[in-house]
């Protein structure tokens, strides 16, 4: 009896002594800690891939941010029923701070800083080359102004994130004025740019480099001068500068053929020889492709693109948005030929000059005629992402690879003449720039030694202002710049409003589609609500006015 | 003279010698006949035996006892004592026992005698339990003790309730109780593995002197299950058996073909009626009579049927029993339903005088199929039943057959992602298998000085898989709305998990009056699940089902291994002085691999004190008064329930964060999601106090108890702000209220020869209360999963600082904008001044769903949102009654809730203009027009945007008729020659009628189930009614 008593003692001692030191001691066999990893050059290269990643998804890029949030005065959102239906969708733009999408866009955004914030506080920990540790801190460093940028945009007063969020608890975030969000942002993009690859060390688009930065650091540069900051002459002076300083790289040029810039956009190709395209959203495959990337998907040329219903030869497209006809006039005054037949080469490539009409079991191109633009209006779509190039099989109904031009040498170049017609009037530098990206288009210029005395150097600042809006509205309609410049030329209400009264001279659906969305337009949209996610979870938080 | 007096004694006990005797004798029950097994023993002795199959013993009294006194006693029955004088043979008949205090009581780690429970522990009433035709242990338990407050969200068949003891501690974790089956604690219920049949006992453990000894896991209260063992006698075979029919109980009144058409004709455009249903000369009153109504063919009548066959026998040193049992139960869905296979083993065996060994096994099988209904996606028209209201009752067009066309040809499947709701129910294949084992081992040593050794090893493992597949005439694996083709997933779940408890017993009585019962144990416990998942897309071949997705391409594939481990040691004391005055002291440390270094152990110390005012001399006299007692308790426990590595931030390389560069991928890696360092446990202080009261010989009792639970330190998975990176983390904070009077109550009204009425009430009160949230944060706001994207992201409950969880939020609803709220301006109604408005005042008309102004701002947003219901009752409870009249008997069980609300949000999609296309409730023919302008419900096309408000509040409160049974048992005189020692043919019906004044399908119903989100309505699976008839037989 003793011994089994002995026996019991000793074994519950033993369970005990042992337990102790490792038994509780489980390790996760499922993830990697954050304190185990970060350890190699690799481990930080897959940690920037994160923090561009946000980038190439639907919340960004993909769909939100390059078209579906930004319906403005050269194109419409054209489901009716949609339209109708109090918050369902964003392009509908009777969204309110709980809309989902408006959510998924902002978290998205600050998933990247974290991500940025995360590894740049990691940076120093791997034995590795310095100048490498460098490229990357500097591309995180880059990544966390661009995306605080593009916060500020679109909400105007945000949270500004220098730091990675250690605790579940410090949550309570105020928000930072827009322009104090600005300026750190323009401060971060010129810390990078030293340690900056420059653009010829990759053979695509997809990497930030020295000119891509200073591309990014004109256009914010712009924003801080134009409404509603209105900064001054010195924001102009530093545009100027660093449009000029892209442009003096010499590793830019136009690529000769507009087309062939949204060719290479859908069949996952780079011009290595012109880098016209600076910077690019990248996507890849689809979902049968690729399958469970959840929301990294494009949607360029299945959302947007020619509508077609069924998915052979052309491929599926829901056809969601179609061009207003102020853009195929600006198209039609801005040079063609004496008979309006088209002369520039971007009109085609923006405004579907056919579109897909059923035949029998199949679909068949109807080719359609410029001449009478209005009354074909409803088969005309924006046509810069076409399904009918794309290269990548085998097809999917929703998602392509299409890439995204985040910045183009030509916006450059018109951001370097706004910029020097705004400090110095519409110089001969302002008319080169100007011109280079007529030239291009296959469009007159503006010379003394042009016959025609409207199209002569323009000696008026105001009217060469007005040239230039109605430049990127040809140059760069539906790349998701549009509406950010009409906000800062302080025209956005007033431009949405005339863009509604087009839509009067229509009946019907297209009369609402033309007009609803546009002619509510007030200062309110200028910015996107704060989501109510955040007002409810982050104490410090206000929402926007009018919300 | 010393030897002179050990001669003495010597002769004594020669004389003694003399007198010892043999007796023998019969136990029978009331009814005359013999009851095998019962225990014989004689007061004073170290004697006893047990009665044979024929109820007869032998046995031996001991010499030297000069009034010897045969104590026979046998479960169920009370105990009899009769002093033996000059008799051999003696004939003894036992009475049933009534509401016995001897009844012993299963707690943690042991048991006790009612009598000397300290804490409030409950025990159920497993034979009126078994009266209910249900496949599931849970479906019976509501309203059957007071406290336990058990939901089933919906009523889909095989789906396991969520059971509340005492009210919810936690915002966010898991609310139910530790199951402890068969010595084996687990955190989620597994009382699916089980026929209900097969349990002998089901206690809960309320307070915290009686769960604090499962320390880290007993602050949810604990639900003790104790399978059935054999008993000696000779090898007794009983079979069971049900067969039964469940219907839907209730469904929605949609529009008819008349009444659709004309609501039709009504918004649309007179071109599309004239194109679509106006055709072939038709007119509006060409549709009178018409219409489908879906609801007579997705749902049917849907058998349910039970059978068990166990036996079981033994000797005194060697018990055994089997059983085996199969359930088959359709659900009222079509192509839905459950099933169980399931056998038991069960062995007790005497080694040594001092040394026992048993084993216990358990094997199940369970299948659950058919699709999930509430389920929704993004776009408003994935639910089952919406799809199926939504559905148009008639086409205008002959050529159009509803009833079997996948795709109404009238809608646009770019928004409308609508599909026959009979298709969806009969090709989305969603099976669920899971093989549930469990083995329990232990052996058993008496020891020296009172000492009782006993260890216990249990295993138990899991598999599940679960396959889904979508064919071409699903929406999930339709051309039309599908991404990725005709698909299919299965899913491995394996989870496995041992148990070792090693516990060292006391006990000791010191002069009859000190009583010490020691316990002392320390346990460890491992649990690893291991998961695995593929899903295959663009399957080709789809009539191959499940085994064909490997010709498909592949889309991803899951995989995990994660474990826990957790030790403990635990005491407990128990010391009575005199069965008078007792305290009992338990402690417990658990330490846990789930929290941080330094955070690991925990220590859980409770106390009672438990006084039997019946012991006292002043109430010995009170002979109407049979028994009465006041306990105190006050403990600490904890609740673990988080993720194995909550406290680590985790990161993952995941396809969805992959980027490329030139068309390269990286193998992008993220913090997916945020640790904390200073996670730990979630405590719980209870104070309880009881009164237990017994009336009349214990024909009436009541037993009262009122306690307070404070729980802090909250494991929440707080949401976090878009702004941090990260969407939710797990962190301590908040703390939680509840407070509640619980009472029981059960008499036997009337008992006589040939007839009897016994009742059971009970009644619980629980007041809620969050007395604290993160940091200084006052308010949380919870959306949920519902209509569609908008309204998921819409906060629909709300949880405040000061209120209890479970409030409803959202506008207060002022009815419609009538006539009067505006200016006539030619043909435009211009909304006046002082009028609040929700949109642009431009765009509000007469019949727009109009709300309160509560900020008074003049414009209704969702700064006017405010606390518009409650999903908690005020108190729920059952009334049962027995009526037994000769060998009939009739029982039932009324159940009820009181003042909890539910969110009908069927109601804004059916009842109110929500964008959605299709059919809708009768009710919405009565919308405001402008013929008729008096209506509340808002017009057609009102563009007041989407909100949760009181419209669809209702008062969900009920009183059921859960349970009845009508029984008769054969006499068993008739049937005893044919070797049947019970034979009994009833029937018995479930949720037969149901009184409440909510318009939805059901006021049980919550199919967001959580403590932050009861009462919930969203397309939810139907709750059936059950009519079955049931037969009983004992062989021998």
């Amino acid at each position: 009896m003793k011994r089994i008593m002995i026996y019991v003692f000793v074994v519950m001692w033993m369970f005990s002594q042992t337990g102790c030191s490792d038994f509780l001691d489980t390790k996760p066999r499922d993830f990697i800690t954050k304190e185990s990893y970060y350890q190699t050059k690799e481990d930080l290269f897959n940690a920037l891939g994160a923090t561009y990643s946000p980038l190439g998804t639907l919340d960004m890029y993909g769909r939100y941010l390059s078209f579906e949030a930004l319906v403005d005065d050269l194109g419409f959102y054209n489901d009716v029923n949609n339209v109708l239906i109090p918050q369902n969708v964003i392009a509908g733009w009777n969204y309110s701070a709980s809309q989902g999408d408006v959510k998924s866009m902002w978290d998205n955004l600050y998933t990247g800083i974290n991500r940025a914030n995360e590894l740049m506080e990691h940076i120093d920990i791997p034995d590795m080359d310095e100048d490498l540790r460098k490229t990357y801190w500097a591309e995180a460093l880059f990544l966390r102004a661009y995306y605080h940028f593009v916060l500020a945009s679109y909400w105007g007063d945000v949270p500004l994130k220098e730091a990675a969020t250690e605790s579940v608890v410090d949550i309570n975030i105020p928000r930072t004025p827009q322009v104090e969000v600005l300026l750190q942002s323009v401060n971060d993009i010129k810390e990078a740019i030293p340690f900056l690859e420059p653009a010829d060390s990759f053979s695509h688009s997809g990497r930030i480099t020295k000119t891509t930065a200073m591309g990014i650091l004109a256009r914010i540069y712009l924003k801080m001068a134009g409404e509603p900051l209105n900064m001054g002459q010195e924001m102009y002076e530093q545009a100027l500068f660093y449009a000029e300083a892209v442009k003096a790289s010499g590793l830019h040029s136009l690529n000769p053929s507009y087309d062939q810039i949204f060719v290479n956009l859908m069949t996952d190709q780079y011009d290595v020889q012109h880098r016209e395209s600076m910077w690019e959203a990248e996507f890849y495959g689809n979902s049968a492709t690729d399958p469970g990337k959840g929301r990294a998907y494009s949607a360029l040329g299945t959302r947007i693109g020619v509508r077609c219903d069924s998915d052979l030869p052309h491929g599926y497209c829901y056809g969601r948005f179609q061009p207003r006809p102020k853009l195929a006039r600006l198209y039609l005054e801005g040079g063609n030929k004496e008979d309006n037949t088209p002369n520039d080469s971007r009109f085609y490539r923006s405004i579907s000059s056919y579109s897909y009409v059923r035949s029998g079991t199949s679909y068949v191109v109807n080719n359609l005629n410029i001449v009478n633009l209005d009354s074909n209006l409803t088969s005309r779509y924006i046509a810069k992402w076409r399904r009918i190039e794309e290269t990548l099989t085998p097809r999917h109904k929703e998602y392509t690879s299409a890439n995204f031009p985040i910045i183009r040498y030509a916006d450059v170049l018109l951001m370097l003449a706004e910029a020097e017609n705004e400090l110095n009037g519409p110089t001969e530098k302002a008319h080169d720039a100007l011109n280079e990206v007529r030239r291009r288009a296959n469009v007159y210029t503006y010379e003394n030694s042009n016959p025609d005395p409207d199209h002569h150097r323009i000696m008026d600042e105001n009217k060469f202002r007005k040239v230039i809006q109605d430049e990127r509205a040809r140059e760069l309609c539906f790349e998701g710049i549009r509406k950010h410049d009409l906000v800062r030329w302080g025209i956005f209400v007033s431009e949405m409003q005339a863009a509604a009264e087009t839509g009067l001279g229509y009946s019907g659906d297209l009369r609402t589609r033309l007009t609803d969305v546009a002619s509510k337009m007030t200062d309110q949209y200028t910015l996107f609500p704060i989501p109510q996610s955040e007002i409810n979870l982050n104490k410090d938080m206000e929402q926007n006015k009018g919300w | 003279m010393q030897k002179k007096g050990g001669l003495l004694l010597l002769l004594l006990a020669l004389v003694n010698i003399a007198f010892a005797q043999n007796i023998t004798g019969v136990v029978l029950d009331q009814d005359g006949l013999p009851l095998p097994g019962a225990n014989v023993s004689v007061k004073n002795a170290k004697v006893n035996t047990l009665t044979n199959s024929k109820g007869e013993f032998n046995i031996t009294m001991p010499a030297g006892d000069q009034n010897p006194v045969l104590v026979i006693s046998y479960v169920g029955f009370e105990t009899q004592e009769i002093k033996i004088s000059e008799q051999r043979t003696v004939k003894i008949t036992l009475r049933e026992e009534h509401n016995s205090l001897n009844e012993i009581v299963v707690i943690g780690y042991g048991s006790v005698s009612k009598r000397d429970l300290t804490g409030s522990v409950e025990k159920a009433d497993m034979d009126a339990i078994s009266e209910a035709p249900v496949a599931n242990l849970d479906e019976a338990l509501a309203g059957r003790i007071a406290g336990v407050n058990v939901s089933f969200g919906e009523g889909t068949p095989g789906s396991e309730s969520q059971i509340i003891i005492r009210g919810a501690n936690s915002i966010t974790q898991d609310n139910s109780p530790l199951y402890v089956i068969d010595g084996f604690p687990v955190e989620e219920s597994m009382s699916n593995t089980l026929d209900p049949k097969d349990i002998a006992s089901l206690e809960v453990l309320k307070d915290a002197s009686a769960t604090a000894i499962y320390g880290a896991r007993g602050a949810n209260g604990v639900i003790i299950i104790t399978t059935k063992k054999g008993t000696a006698g000779s090898p007794q075979i009983s079979y069971s058996g049900s067969y039964g029919v469940q219907r839907v109980s209730n469904t929605m009144d949609v529009m008819d073909g008349y009444e659709f058409v004309k609501y039709q004709s009504e918004v649309r455009t007179a071109n599309y009626m004239n194109s679509t249903y106006f055709i072939d000369g038709k007119d509006l009153n060409s549709y009178q009579g018409t219409g489908i109504d879906f609801q007579d063919h997705l749902f049917h009548d849907a058998p349910i049927q039970n059978h068990r066959v166990s036996i079981s026998g033994g000797t005194n040193d060697s018990k055994y029993l089997v059983s085996l049992s199969n359930t088959d139960q359709e659900g009222v869905i079509i192509n839905s339903g459950y099933g169980r296979f399931q056998g038991r083993f069960n062995l007790d065996q005497k080694i040594f005088s001092w040394l026992n060994f048993g084993l216990n096994a358990n094997y199940s099988r369970t299948k659950k199929y058919g699709t999930a209904p509430s389920v929704t996606g993004s776009s408003g028209t994935n639910s089952l039943l919406q799809n199926m209201w939504a559905y148009r009752p008639v086409a205008g067009n002959d050529n159009v057959d509803l009833l079997s066309d996948f795709v109404d040809s009238d809608i646009d499947t770019d928004n409308n992602f609508q599909v026959n709701p009979l298709l969806t129910a009969e090709n989305e294949l969603r099976d669920d298998f899971l093989k549930n084992f469990r083995v329990n081992g232990y052996l058993e040593a008496k020891l020296p000085w009172d000492l009782k050794f006993r260890s216990n090893i249990s295993y138990t493992g899991e598999d599940q898989r679960r396959d889904v597949f979508n064919n071409s005439k699903t929406r999930e694996g339709s051309p039309i709305f599908s991404r990725i083709g005709v698909n299919g997933q299965v899913s491995y779940f394996e989870n496995s998990g041992w148990l070792n408890e090693n516990l060292l017993t006391y006990n000791r009585k010191i002069n009859e009056v000190h009583h010490l019962d020691l316990l002392a144990g320390f346990t460890m416990q491992e649990r690893s699940s291991i998961s695995n998942s593929v899903q295959m897309q663009n399957v080709p071949n789809e009539s191959l089902g499940m085994s064909g997705i490997d010709e498909g391409l592949f889309n991803r594939m899951a995989a995990s291994r994660e474990n826990w481990t957790l030790m403990s040691y635990l005491s407990r004391a128990n010391y009575n002085y005199r069965n008078k005055y007792y305290i009992t002291a338990s402690f417990r440390a658990d330490g846990s691999s789930k929290f941080p270094p330094g955070n690991k152990w925990s220590y859980f110390p409770s106390a009672a004190l438990m006084w039997r005012l019946k012991e006292e001399n002043f109430f010995k006299s009170m002979d109407f008064i049979h028994d009465a007692k006041l306990r105190l308790s006050y403990g600490k426990t904890g609740n673990n329930r988080v993720s194995e590595f909550a406290y680590l931030s985790q990161i993952y390389i995941r396809p969805a964060f992959k980027y490329y560069f030139g068309n390269e991928a990286v193998s992008s890696s993220a913090i997916t999601s945020l640790g904390n360092n200073s996670l730990q446990w979630e405590e719980t202080d209870q104070i309880d106090i009881g009164l237990e009261l017994g009336f009349l010989k214990n024909r009436l009792s009541l037993t009262a108890d009122v306690y307070r639970k404070q729980t802090d330190k909250l494991l929440l998975n707080a949401d976090l702000p878009g702004s941090s990176g990260y969407s939710s983390g797990f962190k301590n904070i908040g703390s939680v209220q509840n407070e509640g009077l619980e009472l029981s109550l059960k008499t036997v009204n009337i008992r006589n020869k040939n007839f009897s009425w016994t009742s059971n009430f009970n009644i619980a009160f629980n007041r809620n209360k969050i007395t604290g949230l993160a940091e200084d944060q006052n308010v949380m706001l919870i959306a949920v999963n519902s209509i569609n994207n908008t309204w998921n992201n819409l906060p629909a409950y709300i949880a405040r600082v000061g209120q209890p969880m479970g409030q409803m939020y959202g506008l207060v609803y002022e009815g419609t904008y009538k006539y009067d709220d505006f200016i006539k301006n030619g043909n435009t109604y211009l909304l006046k001044e002082n009028i609040p408005y929700t949109r642009d005042r431009d765009a509000v008309q007469p019949g727009d769903a109009r709300y309160k102004d509560i900020n008074g701002d003049g414009v209704v947003n969702m700064k006017d949102a405010t606390i518009i219901g409650s999903g908690i009752p005020i108190h729920a409870g059952g009334l049962y009654n027995k009526f037994t009249y000769q060998k009939f008997d009739l029982s039932f069980l009324l159940q009820w809730s009181y003042g909890n609300d539910a969110l009908n949000a069927n109601k804004y999609a059916f009842e109110m203009y929500s964008g959605f296309p299709g059919n809708k409730f009768k009710s919405f023919q009565n919308r405001w027009t402008p013929d008729n302008p008096d209506s509340n419900i808002p017009q057609y096309s009102d563009g007041s945007g989407s909100y949760y408000s009181s419209y669809a509040i209702e008062d969900a409160s009920y009183l059921r008729l859960k349970t009845v049974s009508v029984g008769y048992t054969f006499p068993k005189s008739n049937i005893s020659k044919l070797n049947i020692t019970n034979m009994r043919l009833a029937l018995s019906a479930q949720n037969l009628l149901t009184w409440t004044n909510y318009t939805g399908m059901d006021p049980e119903v919550s199919v967001r189930n959580s403590a932050l989100t009861p009462g919930f309505d969203w397309s939810a699976y139907p709750v059936s009614k059950t009519v079955a008839i049931n037969f009983q037989v004992n062989l021998k």
